[in-house]
């Protein structure tokens, strides 16, 4: 198991991302970078995680301090749940997206016509062996 | 004072201990190397201050200068809890019982690299709790 958003979970998720055959046929030329943004209750400052979607394969991730770091096309911000929720396969992240639990800065016209693109994205994302921070250190 | 501890020193024993048996691995010590933070363990109650380096993981330093990344602060008792898996991190840092500062140019996110390698506490803890005769 790999815990969710660390450099082992993002390299493999790049690794099984960059391997599908479904996210290349679905993603086609499309080309964006993406910062993912999750808040957590308490935490002093936001986690980003930026994304460097380029013609169906992930070219490159980074953490970012600020958003400012790296040119980005796309701020999805949301809580650690609703990530955690998406992640797994609960929460539908269109759904999402059009009732406001996820915040989208950027060209909704440019994002609406890759749904395919999300859909195959959140796909390989749900065939992660994926830990959680609080279900793995809440043990008893 | 807490309850689980009677002293500083014997907290930092079991902090020594616990840090000394993380790192004791040549995985684990290349792991923390390469994610390249420096962690604070700030606790009080009674009062403890461990600083890891990535440039020299064996090295527990409790007086030493170097502004931590990270620093994770919270009372004995509650580390105790924790390294017993008893407590849900992302809540206890919502209520405050596990205070998390982050360098003004280190990206939060760094925290959440860190937590496959501080994971592995929870498997040893206890065994650290017996060797110096603390309840758990």
């Amino acid at each position: 198991m790999v815990f969710y958003g660390s450099t082992e979970w993002l390299n493999l998720f790049q690794e099984s991302l960059n391997s599908s055959k479904e996210f290349a046929k679905a993603a086609g030329n499309f080309s964006a970078s993406m910062l993912v943004a999750t808040e957590i209750k308490g935490l002093p400052k936001i986690m980003y995680v930026w994304l460097d979607l380029h013609k169906g394969k992930l070219r490159d991730w980074a953490y970012l301090a600020t958003p400012k770091e790296k040119k980005t096309d796309f701020i999805f911000t949301s809580g650690y749940y609703t990530w955690k929720s998406i992640c797994r396969g609960d929460m539908d992240v269109i759904k999402a997206v059009l009732t406001g639990k996820i915040k989208l800065t950027g060209n909704r016209l440019k994002l609406i016509t890759q749904t395919r693109m999300s859909l195959a994205l959140l796909e390989v994302m749900k065939q992660l062996p994926t830990t959680f921070p609080d279900d793995a250190f809440q043990r008893q | 004072m807490g309850i689980i501890f009677d002293s500083s020193e014997e907290l930092n024993k079991v902090i020594n201990d616990l840090v000394q048996e993380l790192l004791k691995e040549e995985e684990n010590k290349e792991k923390f190397r390469e994610k390249g933070v420096v962690v604070k363990f700030q606790i009080s109650d009674p009062d403890s201050s461990t600083l890891l380096d990535p440039r020299e993981p064996e090295l527990l330093s409790s007086k030493s200068d170097l502004e931590p990344d990270i620093n994770l602060k919270m009372a004995a008792d509650f580390m105790h809890d924790f390294w017993l898996g008893r407590t849900n991190i992302v809540e206890s840092i919502a209520s405050g019982h596990f205070t998390v500062e982050i360098g003004r140019d280190i990206a939060a996110a760094k925290l959440i690299d860190l937590l496959p390698i501080l994971a592995g506490g929870l498997d040893i803890y206890p065994s650290i709790c017996e060797n110096h005769g603390i309840i758990n």
